[in-house]
């Protein structure tokens, strides 16, 4: 039972039940899997006791019943195929099977393998790719052998290939990590073709109310974002005011496409947005800056608003979501017909005291721009931040927050700043995101968490475009419990971890393949500046070649050393040896050339040599060191010395 | 040298499944997948490292002349010597009559003696001048081939089995002869007896011990030690049997065995070679390696002799010999001189081959008329068969 278990195709094929298993969400499954493996190696049998007609038959059933009792989608009940496969497996594993089957049960257990990269995508799956790393040369290893000698032991001391070739292994390594690194990921065709999944949904509008009082949020992350000098990510724009609550008008769905004018700019930076929460099903995704194109697997055609926002389709319920965009920043001056500059100006009628407000406290002299800074340094400096505070009077809730309560959540603030920007004759509009400053130490990416939900205004200037304006307070705009800045150095490295692990592994895309060759590339540069990429690549290829041959030649002084090492020992042992057979004819015993050392030993045990102990312990340890490859200690050389001296004196 | 590389069968289908996963991985842009075929991948990198690096440090020492006997396993060894630092392993060397021999694994700076795989079905001498060495090691996956020159040949002895040694005649004193003659002689291995002293017989032959006892002067005397005389012709005709081996083989292996257990019965044997109208004369208790070795070679024809050729080679052989025939067909300028051979009052024994002996043309046995004829002239006629003279 233990050398069955012991055998790394049937450790190969337990790895393939498990990550089979996990297919089906829980943990009972890959439990019941384990069982049937363990079970199939209990009670297998030396000849195949049932029919091949039968074993055909049960595999049919096994594979028809998986397929129908999946979930809708063709990938699905692809992946459904594989638990029939586990009946398929366990009936191989009961009875002993030939070279091809062997074969069969490994590419089926790295297909299962396969499965479970797709559903496996925590930590847990580094379990999954050692086991591969070390069964799979093994398993081929074992097979080729047995092939090659029928009688070959997988428990002999040849068979434990793993331990006595490390440096195959690290080859396996090296290029496991460059084909991971270098092989283009060339996209075929998209996942959702194959999910059949292409119908767009009416959008919910969204809605500020400025009277609630909002809630508190929590710490989980909602996303990770890799990215340089990241704050404020936009998911949508409120352009219209009722008087208490900020909607979208239909114009702000107006599309770009297809006459966006800067699709054709190189002058895009990469945002790539790893989503942690499983939660996740927002139609807007979080994005800064101007967004140009956008590339994810986990919604359908994505759209951009009028104002620069990504709307998608409905979210597929994907367990590994990330998008990549690619957004202009600081974002374009685009010019505005006034039908559009009319709407971000339109507000409700309001009172004479948010009119007087504003007449004592704007400088009529000033440009639009710094009457917006003045506004919003106003509001900033004389209000209160606070979440979960009394509701404001729902009729004239900006009169309540600026006269009355004169604190409040984000939402308010940005309310009443794109209120007295209107009314300052500047276009506005209240934006709904996120706010972050949560910069990783180690890597270029920010975490997102519930709590950096975030509301501010954006105001248009003929000169500037659309301008961020924040009123809500600087140091309280990172809110909750949770502050940036104050993250332990273990949870900057877990959190890097992690980045490293779901962006850069999971979802390695052509995009960071692109971004690492140009980095290295732009690294290479600002040392050489003039450096051409093909100098680099022939630099890259002598490094790498060096490297290699460094390694190599590590490795085979390694060796030589130990050659040398034997050589000496060898030497040793026949110099002593041949001194004892010296002394021994001297007594007319002589070896002949077809006796083997310790035949000698018991020739001269035969003719009854005074010294027999003496000549087998000498002989033994000269076995030893050309035989078994030893070296002897001191007290063994002592030993020998004394018997050599003994035989000498024997006449 | 030429090297080449090939995919096996499990290195195409996991090849398959390489692009199955790569595709999948395309659609569902998971990196985890990448992984997992950067290892398979990773095997096959190393597979093809290995197996390269393996046949490389892979040397055959000379192969030489290598002995061995039909449908028998080969004795001699050939010396393997792997001159790198690691392990090499699953080695097969090819011929161009077969896998010579395939190594599971050597070690790195050893040397191994490995008797070859190959079996010769047929006698003969097959030349080596060619060796490939293919290696799979360690995964497999991929196969790496080369050709090397190698100088060297396998001599396949033919298949010799117990018989009866044939009639001999012209029997000659010799020393060690097996043969007892009417004579008594002086000195000898088999003591015959003492006798009273001659005046012809030398003092040296006196046997002082029997002489003390009274009876006057007595000598020792020992019996005679003769050996007889074999010549032997040989027909190896190429004619196909119903298992495809041929005729020719049958005669040859009844010709060894003949001449081999006349050999061991002391005789003197003489070879008439036709094909090249000599004799070989081979003393008693010669090494048999060299008649083998002769066997081994012998050319199977295609048609019969030339009349004047046999005349010309049977005129040389010994006047006194017996003559046996081994055929393996019937041709009437070899039958003309076995008359003629009779008629001198020869002894003449006919090997033939035995109705057991199943050709695919039917017409080329050998007819009863012919065997006949031949009894009927005074020669003494017996069969072959396969493995055993009937």
């Amino acid at each position: 039972m233990i050398r069955k278990i012991d055998d790394p195709r049937n450790l190969l094929i337990l790895t393939g039940f498990i990550c089979q298993g996990f297919f089906n969400e829980n943990y009972y499954v890959p439990a019941i899997f384990m069982l049937a493996w363990i079970l199939c190696l209990k009670f297998a049998r030396k000849k195949q006791f049932i029919s091949q007609t039968l074993e055909f038959l049960i595999l049919l059933v096994s594979l028809i019943i998986s397929v129908s009792l999946a979930g809708p989608g063709m990938f699905t009940k692809c992946f459904s195929l594989g638990n029939g496969l586990v009946v398929f497996q366990c009936l191989r594993m009961l009875w002993p099977i030939d070279k091809r089957s062997k074969y069969y049960s490994i590419a089926i257990a790295l297909t299962q393998i396969a499965v479970g990269s797709q559903i496996i995508l925590g930590y847990s799956f580094i379990i999954v790719i050692s086991a591969i790393f070390l069964l799979l040369p093994k398993s081929l290893y074992n097979l080729q052998a047995e092939e090659e000698n029928p009688s070959y032991d997988s428990f002999s001391r040849d068979a434990y290939w793993v331990f006595s070739h490390k440096l195959q292994y690290f080859g396996i390594a090296l290029v496991t990590i460059l084909f991971f690194v270098l092989f283009p990921r060339v996209k075929v065709f998209s996942t959702l073709d194959i999910y059949g999944f292409n119908k767009r949904t009416e959008i919910t509008r969204p809605a500020l109310t400025t009277s609630l009082s909002g809630d508190a949020q929590g710490d989980e992350i909602i996303f990770r974002i890799y990215g340089k000098n990241i704050e404020y990510l936009s998911l949508f724009s409120l352009d219209t005011f009722d008087g208490n609550i900020w909607t979208a008008s239909p114009a702000s769905f107006l599309y770009r496409y297809p006459n966006f004018p800067y699709s054709n700019s190189e002058n895009y930076e990469y945002r790539k947005v790893d989503i942690s929460a499983s939660n996740f099903n927002s139609r807007f995704l979080p994005s800064d800056g101007y967004v140009t194109k956008v590339r994810g697997d986990f919604f359908y055609e994505p759209i951009f608003s009028q104002q620069g926002n990504i709307i998608i389709s409905e979210v597929l319920g994907a367990q590994n979501k990330y998008y990549e965009y690619w957004t202009i920043k600081p974002s374009p001056i685009l010019k505005m017909n006034s039908k559009d500059i009319k709407r971000y100006l339109q507000h409700p009628t309001v009172s004479a005291e948010l009119k007087d407000l504003l007449k004592n406290m704007i400088d009529r002299k000033k440009t639009q721009y710094r009457k917006a800074l003045e506004l919003q340094n106003y509001l900033a400096s004389n209000f209160t931040y606070e979440v979960g505070g009394p509701e404001l009077d729902n009729k004239n809730p900006i009169d309540d927050f600026l006269f009355r309560e004169k604190k409040g959540h984000c939402g308010r603030f940005a309310s009443a700043l794109a209120i007295l920007l209107r009314l300052e004759n500047i276009p506005s509009r209240v934006v709904i995101g996120y706010y972050t400053n949560e910069k990783n130490l180690f890597g270029d990416f920010y975490n997102v968490r519930n709590s950096n939900a975030h509301a501010w205004v954006e105001a248009y200037f003929k000169e500037k475009g659309w301008i961020i304006l924040d009123a809500t307070p600087a140091d309280q705009r990172a809110f909750g419990s949770y502050m940036a800045g104050s993250e332990s150095l273990y949870t900057m490295v877990y959190d890097f971890i992690e980045y490293v692990w779901y962006s850069k592994i999971v979802n390695f895309t052509s995009s960071d393949q692109k971004i690492m060759f140009e980095s290295t590339f732009n690294s290479f540069k600002s040392i050489i500046p003039n450096i051409s990429i093909k100098t680099l690549f022939y630099v890259a290829l002598t490094f790498i070649i060096i490297i290699l041959v460094f390694l190599f030649r590590k490795v085979l002084l390694f060796n030589n050393d130990k050659q040398k090492e034997k050589k000496v020992n060898l030497k040793y042992a026949n110099h002593f040896y041949g001194q004892m057979l010296k002394l021994l004819m001297r007594n007319k015993l002589i070896r002949r050339s077809n006796m083997t050392p310790l035949e000698f030993v018991d020739f001269l045990e035969s003719a009854k040599y005074l010294g027999i102990d003496q000549a087998r312990l000498i002989t033994t340890a000269f076995c030893k060191i050309k035989y078994g490859e030893k070296t002897l200690d001191m007290e063994e050389r002592k030993e020998i010395i004394a018997s050599l001296e003994f035989l000498k004196r024997i006449k | 040298m030429k090297t080449g590389v090939k995919l096996t069968k499990p290195g195409l289908s996991f090849l398959g499944l390489i692009v199955l996963f790569y595709h999948f991985s395309l659609i569902s842009e998971i990196g985890l997948l990448f992984i997992i075929i950067g290892i398979i991948l990773g095997c096959y990198v190393i597979n093809l490292i290995s197996a390269y690096r393996t046949i490389k440090s892979i040397f055959i020492s000379d192969i030489g002349s290598i002995r061995s006997v039909e449908k028998s396993k080969i004795t001699s060894t050939i010396e393997i010597i792997n001159d790198s630092n690691s392990q090499s392993g699953f080695l097969h060397v090819k011929s161009s009559y077969g896998i010579l021999f395939k190594i599971n694994s050597i070690p790195g700076k050893t040397r191994r003696h490995i008797a070859p795989e190959l079996i010769f079905r047929k006698r003969g001498v097959y030349e080596i001048k060619t060796l490939t060495i293919e290696s799979s090691f360690p995964f497999g996956l991929i196969t790496v081939c080369t050709s090397i020159n190698a100088k060297g040949e396998f001599v396949v002895y033919p298949s010799v089995y117990d018989c009866y040694p044939p009639k001999a005649a012209g029997f000659e004193p010799m020393f060690g002869g097996s043969f007892s003659g009417k004579h008594k002689v002086p000195y000898g291995n088999e003591f015959a007896g003492i006798r009273p002293y001659q005046s012809s017989d030398s003092v040296k032959q006196i046997q002082w011990k029997a002489s003390s006892k009274g009876l006057g002067l007595m000598v020792k005397e020992f019996t005679e030690e003769l050996s007889g005389k074999i010549s032997f012709f040989i027909e190896p005709r190429h004619i196909v049997l119903k298992n495809n081996e041929s005729v020719g083989d049958l005669a040859v292996r009844a010709a060894g065995s003949l001449i081999l257990s006349a050999l061991d019965a002391g005789h003197n044997i003489e070879i008439i070679d036709a094909a090249i109208s000599q004799v070989i004369n081979i003393p008693p208790f010669a090494d048999p390696d060299v008649i083998l070795e002769y066997l081994s070679r012998l050319k199977e024809t295609k048609h019969s002799y030339k009349k004047e050729n046999i005349e010309a080679v049977i005129f040389s052989i010994s006047k006194v010999s017996s003559v046996c025939f081994v055929l393996s067909a019937n041709d009437d300028a070899i039958n003309e001189n076995i008359y003629s051979l009779l008629d001198s009052g020869r002894f003449v024994n006919v090997y033939l081959p035995h109705n057991t002996v199943n050709y695919k043309n039917d017409d080329l046995k050998i007819s009863d008329r012919m065997v006949s004829m031949l009894t009927v002239h005074g020669a003494h006629i017996k069969f072959y068969g396969e493995g055993s003279i009937l």
